[in-house]
């Protein structure tokens, strides 16, 4: 499962349209992202990312209505597909895993 | 909101987003801008749109180029690069002449270039140096005069200047305290008891406050905000912070220097090489001032800096100096009958277009930079050349090639990018090859200019900060193209019909292009060999003139600081003592030296002829021995007298005073009297006139020079400032040294300063025989990549004549014949090519010796050795190939047919 891989701004990206679903487009995504984490996201960075996960087959995309606010453009919304899903799951466990696995004296910090 | 015309970053963002993605993301660009819109306000809702396009520019929402998925010329433009490499591999010979040349004059231009760059970049370190300006004193004496600028100025103009013009923002003054020549100024420092460490200095300086804060002085301890404020401080330079102290901590460590003992305040980096001014030391200036030394307007010695404030119109403020000169100088110039004029000269010229009296050191000649900004333009052309003319000779071997493409099927656009192809295959290489070239030859020509001009490959500085990639791209694609244009145009226009019946011709024309081209690079090569020699022959010309006095084995002593009755006693005990010695035949005490850049000036007047003007002169005081320890020539009258009082008021002055003066002839000036304005108006009768002398670099014209006795109220005023030992015998230096040791006996409080008067006349050679060395190289390189060129077509005539030598040399022909069958073209060509460069390098040789002030005279010898060395090379070259082919055994070409 080579290109199932998820980057970490990937993931971020995919929860947040599995959040925000069924109303996940690309400034609400962008939005709750820097809502959420406090962290700037530019468009860009955003519409690659989301691309990308399309390519990948997390994603599928479908036109909205057009309205006038946005210029007379439709928007795209995003929906995580089954695939996305398993990848998500995957890193959830394997984040899991590891933090099972860490022994208790790794966190054992002593304030002095 | 209504949403009118679109946002221009908008329309921006559709010439370059994938059209599959733009709907989607010019939509949520939109609705980012009309939410900022409301928040923030048009102008910054604006920028921030613009700020978010810019951040989509980027891979995977730019539109792919325009059918790159459909490039099937991919295939052609592969075939093109093959078949160039198998023409460069199948013609070896010529292709490593010709990559060859080419890598040469690619790296002598880049060399150059970088020489270039950095004579320009001079104190560009300095924070907002267009701001800063050196304040320069220009002083007209009399007509006969003329003017001369000076780089020093009055003391006082710091500080006067700062307060009466409110632009000025900041100003400095700093004094060189070594006397140039004088390299022996030391600082020491005392660790502990019986322990004495100590190092002689070449640039010390005392400067102030102002000075750190202008050329923002880089400090690496130390506070530099304060450094200099306080009294008895010094600030080092890293490197003798390193030499003095070593691991030591050296901030608030007392050295003595000079007469004083200072307090380290603060450690500087050292400044970079390309800044007109190199420091080792500062100690604060006002440590010795008093009130009345600030206001002295009579000491001329100090570079004076001044910061003018942002938006300043200088030209109106230099326009103001005038009045600023006359408020503090009038009366004083008045009194004098001299004029005087300050001007700001931006400090970013220093280096290259100023040339004042008393620069605080040599600086470059911008007319050098010129001419070597030329040099390497001209070796990359001529190597250029070579190119073409070796593509355009090969055209018989192409055309068949060009004529079966075309009937395939190429048209003449693709044969065109075919040949650019294949010039840029070449020029590539080459540039490759010039890379190793630049390595192999940086150190060493960084080591003969001085200065660390051209970076090693391997650094980052190379690539990155200096911004050489794109100046490789510019050589690799000009060139690509200036050389490749007229070979792709003329073999990609032959008519495939004509070529491919056989009936093609080599070379047309009788008087081609290519024959034109090597006329212009064999005149190019001969001009600059002249120039070379013309360079060197004006050099020697001017170390061999006759200065007009002894300068071997004399050797200079800086006289003690404090003078008084007592130190008079001393300084007669050292004299005598010294001429006890066998190898030591002369002394002498003066005030003055020649070849020092003597700057004490009297005016002078003939006493008798009220009307007549006076002169500005020089002057020096001194006594009976000073003549015959210079050696120098009296022509008329007679020398002192040590035991007459009454020559005391007596002085001898040279020719150039003489005539000055208005006397007609030598004679008629002895027994007349002149009024100096030294001590009160002095009556002095001339006693001598002696020779010229030439006081200062032969560049400059003859001064006037006036030798005053010292008297007893002239012994207090004028006090000696050098010894001068006048040495004989086989070696000098044990002389030298018991000097020395009898110096530090009898004044042991003072500071021992030596040097020689030849080295110090010869060090003003030092830069212009560093220009002939440079110059030299490459005329050198250029005669080299034009005999490549030559090589490369009498190889290539050679090559395809060979059966007709063979059969020639069958039926009995002599080398000889074979060589003028082969070379005579060629060596017309070259001798053609000296008629035309003849007037043009003898223009620019007379140009540029108009500069010295004793200029040789143009002897045609001069441009008929370089036209025989010019000859004698491409002889060779001709020689060498017909040798090999008229030595070639017939049966070796003949037997296959």
């Amino acid at each position: 499962m080579g290109n199932a891989s998820l980057g970490e701004f990937e993931e971020v990206v995919l929860l947040t349209a599995a959040v925000l679903y069924p109303e996940a487009y690309g400034i609400a995504i962008k939005k709750e992202i820097e809502i959420r984490l406090k962290r700037g996201v530019s468009v860009g960075a955003m519409r690659v990312a989301l691309s990308r996960m399309e390519k990948k087959g997390f994603l599928k995309s479908e036109f909205g209505e057009a309205t006038s606010v946005r210029g007379g453009k439709r928007k795209r919304y995003f929906k995580v597909t089954p695939a996305g899903k398993r990848a998500l799951e995957q890193v959830m466990e394997s984040r899991q895993l590891l933090w099972e696995s860490i022994p208790k004296m790794a966190f054992d910090f002593k304030i002095t | 909101m209504k949403s009118q015309k679109p946002h221009i970053a908008i329309r921006f963002l559709r010439l370059f987003c994938h059209p599959v993605l733009l709907e989607d993301v010019e939509g949520d660009v939109h609705e980012l801008y009309e939410e900022h819109l409301e928040l923030v306000g048009a102008g910054r809702a604006g920028l921030l749109v613009w700020l978010e396009v810019l951040k989509l520019f980027r891979p995977g929402i730019i539109r792919p180029l325009g059918g790159a998925y459909r490039l099937n010329n991919y295939g052609m433009f592969k075939n093109h690069l093959t078949s160039a490499w198998r023409n460069l591999l199948k013609r070896k010979r010529f292709s490593a002449l010709n990559i060859m040349g080419l890598s040469i004059g690619m790296a002598a231009c880049f060399i150059i270039f970088q020489y270039v760059k950095f004579e320009l970049s001079y104190d560009r370190f300095i924070p907002d140096v267009d701001n800063v300006y050196r304040v320069t004193l220009g002083i007209e004496g009399s007509k006969s005069l003329g003017s001369g600028i000076y780089a020093v100025n009055h003391k006082p103009v710091w500080s006067a200047i700062k307060s009466d013009f409110p632009e000025i923002e900041q100003t400095s003054r700093i004094l060189k305290i070594t006397s140039w020549g004088l390299t022996d100024q030391r600082i020491s420092y005392i660790p502990n008891e019986g322990d004495k460490r100590e190092i002689s200095l070449e640039n010390s300086y005392a400067g102030d406050q102002g000075f750190i804060d202008i050329f923002d002085l880089q400090f690496v301890d130390g506070d530099p905000h304060s450094a200099l404020a306080g009294i008895f401080n010094i600030v080092l330079s890293e490197t003798v912070t390193n030499r003095l102290f070593g691991d030591e901590y050296a901030i608030g460590k007392t050295v003595k220097f000079s007469h004083y003992t200072f307090k380290v305040a603060g450690i500087f980096k050292d400044l970079p090489a390309n800044s007109h001014l190199q420091i080792d030391c500062i100690g604060s200036i006002h440590s010795t001032e008093t009130p009345q030394s600030l206001n002295d307007w009579s000491d001329v010695n100090y570079y004076t800096y001044v910061k003018v404030r942002p938006g300043t119109d200088v030209r109106m403020l230099e326009r103001k100096l005038d009045s600023f000169v006359d408020k503090y100088l009038g009366e004083a110039m008045h009194a004098n009958g001299i004029t005087e004029h300050m001007n700001l000269q931006p400090v970013s010229d220093i280096h290259l277009h100023s040339h004042l009296l008393r620069e605080a050191e040599s600086n470059g000649s911008y007319q050098t930079v010129l001419f070597l900004s030329a040099v390497g333009i001209l070796i990359l052309v001529i190597a250029w050349i070579n190119f073409i003319n070796l593509s355009t000779s090969r055209a018989f071997e192409r055309a068949s090639e060009v004529g079966i493409r075309k009937v395939i099927g190429a048209s003449r656009g693709t044969l065109i990018i075919q040949f650019f192809v294949e010039s840029t295959l070449i020029n590539a290489v080459a540039l490759g090859l010039s890379l190793i070239w630049v390595q192999l030859s940086a150190s060493a020509f960084n080591e003969l200019i001085g200065n660390p001009v051209v970076t090693g490959l391997s650094t980052y500085e190379f690539w990155v900060v200096e911004n050489n990639l794109s100046i490789f791209a510019c050589i690799l694609t000009v060139g690509s193209f200036l050389a490749g244009l007229y070979p792709a145009l003329v073999l990609s226009s032959y008519l495939p019909i004509k070529v491919l019946k056989g009936k093609f011709q080599a070379s047309g024309q009788k008087f081609g292009l290519r024959n034109t081209l090597v006329i212009f690079q064999f005149g190019i090569s001969y001009a600059l060999i002249t120039g070379t020699i013309v360079m060197v022959s004006q050099l020697r010309y001017m170390q061999r003139q006759q200065l007009g006095f002894k300068t071997n084995e004399m050797l200079v002593v800086k006289a003690p600081l404090v003078y008084d009755s007592l130190m008079r006693v001393r300084v007669e005990r050292f004299e005598n003592i010294l001429l006890t010695h066998p190898n030591i035949t002369n002394f002498v005490a003066s005030s003055d030296i020649p070849g020092h850049t003597s700057e004490t000036i009297s005016s002078i007047k003939r006493k008798e002829d009220t009307e007549s003007e006076a002169i500005l002169s020089p002057y020096i005081f001194t006594d009976d021995s000073f003549i015959p320890t210079y050696q120098i020539e009296l022509l008329e009258g007679r020398n002192f007298h040590k035991d007459a009082p009454a020559d005391k008021q007596k002085v001898l002055i040279n020719e150039m005073a003489a005539h000055m003066l208005g006397y007609a002839s030598n004679a008629e000036a002895i027994g007349s009297k002149i009024q100096m304005k030294l001590e009160g108006h002095a009556d002095y009768e001339i006693l001598g006139v002696f020779r010229n002398v030439n006081l200062q670099s032969l560049s400059q014209q003859v001064q006037p020079l006036v030798l005053c006795p010292f008297n007893e109220s002239g012994w207090w005023q004028f006090k000696p400032d050098y010894f001068t030992i006048s040495l004989n015998g086989d070696d000098v230096y044990p002389a030298a040294s018991s000097v020395r040791e009898n110096f530090m006996e009898i004044f042991p409080d003072e500071l021992y300063m030596e040097y020689f008067l030849d080295d110090h006349f010869n060090a003003q050679y030092e830069r212009d025989k560093q220009v002939g060395k440079v110059f030299g190289i490459f005329s050198g390189l250029a005669i080299l990549v034009a005999c490549m060129g030559l090589l490369g077509l009498v190889y290539y005539v050679a090559s395809t004549r060979t059966k007709e030598i063979c059969i020639r040399k069958v039926l009995g022909a002599s080398f000889g014949q074979i060589l003028s069958l082969l070379g005579r073209q060629f060596i017309t060509l070259v001798v053609v090519s000296f008629l035309v460069a003849i007037p043009v390098s003898w223009l620019l040789a007379d140009n540029w010796l108009d500069n010295y002030a004793f200029r040789m005279q143009l002897h045609p010898w001069i441009f008929i050795v370089a036209g025989a060395v010019v000859l004698a090379i491409a002889l060779l070259t001709v020689f060498w190939q017909s040798w090999k082919t008229a030595h070639a055994n017939p049966v070796d070409s003949l037997r296959n047919e």
